[in-house]
């Protein structure tokens, strides 16, 4: 049974692993306005991979802190809500976007034109380390 | 407070305006405008009126002080990283857009965190958008404030002092954007104005109806 089981583990093993989830990431960048001011940070995740990918978090030296957030509007109200997990579809993608879904950056330490590392933490998927893109109040250009 | 008791009192605090109409409720459902983008107001919420203090010279102002000028009023905070900055970019954008008529637009945010936005924060906050006088901070006394939000419909919970754990995701606040004529008469409310399709062009087109009507 053992030597099943290993036979087994042979096959299934290459298997397992061209099936993991394969996540890249595109376009990251956040909206910088004060350093009392939390930053919104955005990025788009392509899983290129077999299996779902599941966003757990995040984090960044430029941060203090960071979360995963999504602004709702209820009824006419604005909210924000934390998110505890963020699925990437098997040979999907993911969009973070203003007025959506954002990684919250609480006590951001950053400067306009420059870049800043996030971290992204999966359940599933090795860590990724991603530069965002820095810009003002103005947000990140249209068209790109 | 339980999410659904905060909702119950959302929906409560919604239908008690004299807005009510189902229009307006679908147009408010969703951050993604579904419903119109621009909800005709005339006749069903009160002519533009408040006091509160200017952030840019400390003192206090009142609707006098936009007279002969559309205005675009938003109650909003600084700590709001998202829909906030969202809605004053297409603020910025819209004056662009509206070329020689943009210097004449006026647009009002109020604070509904009077914990956090002192005067020299909202101040540098609204700076980042926009020039006075057409961009302007507004900020009340909790009273001023309170009188203002009933006025106008809006509804804002802020119930964290600046050291709270996490307050960001705590306040809440109607997205409510409303356009007001040159002459202090509520004209519209914007709907899709606080999100990421706002439908500029014809908010800019509305603005200058506004101002070839006075
Ligand atoms: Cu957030």
């Amino acid at each position: 049974m053992r030597r099943v089981l290993a036979a087994l583990a042979c096959l299934l093993l290459p298997a397992a692993a061209s099936a993991a989830p394969a996540v890249t990431a595109q376009g990251g960048w956040f909206r910088y306005l004060l350093p009392q001011i939390p930053a919104g940070g955005f990025v788009t995740l392509t899983n290129a991979g077999d299996t779902a990918a599941v966003l757990t978090g995040a984090s960044s030296p430029a941060c203090g802190s960071a979360m995963l957030h999504r602004s709702l509007n209820r009824s006419g109200m604005d909210m924000m809500i934390d998110v505890n997990s963020i699925t990437i579809p098997a040979h999907g993608t993911f969009r973070f976007a203003p007025g959506d879904y954002h990684i919250m950056c609480m006590k951001p330490r950053m400067t306009v034109g420059t870049t800043a590392d996030v971290t992204l933490r999966f359940r599933n998927a090795p860590d990724l380390t991603v530069p965002f893109t820095v810009y003002g109040a103005d947000g990140r250009p249209t068209g790109q | 407070m339980s999410r659904q008791a905060l909702d119950r009192r959302t929906m409560l605090g919604l239908s008690g305006l004299a807005l009510g109409g189902l229009a307006l409720r679908s147009a408010w459902a969703d951050s993604a405008p579904a419903g119109p983008a621009i909800v005709p107001l005339e006749g069903h919420l009160p002519p533009l009126a408040f006091r509160m203090e200017d952030v840019e010279t400390g003192r206090p102002v009142t609707e006098a002080a936009f007279r002969g000028h559309p205005v675009i009023l938003y109650f909003g905070f600084t700590r709001c990283p998202d829909t906030c900055p969202l809605t004053m970019q297409n603020a910025a954008k819209l004056v662009t857009l509206l070329g020689k008529d943009g210097p004449d637009l006026r647009v009002a945010f109020v604070t509904i965190d009077l914990a956090y936005d002192t005067q020299a924060r909202l101040k540098a906050y609204v700076a980042k958008f926009g020039k006075p006088p057409v961009f302007t901070g507004l900020r009340g006394t909790p009273a001023e404030l309170k009188a203002a939000a009933k006025r106008f419909g809006v509804y804002y919970r802020a119930p964290t002092g600046p050291d709270s754990p996490d307050p960001e995701s705590a306040i809440r606040h109607s997205s409510a954007t409303y356009l007001f004529g040159p002459d202090g008469r509520a004209v519209a409310l914007l709907a899709s104005f606080p999100t990421s399709r706002p439908d500029l062009p014809a908010v800019a087109a509305l603005i200058r109806k506004t101002m070839d009507r006075s």
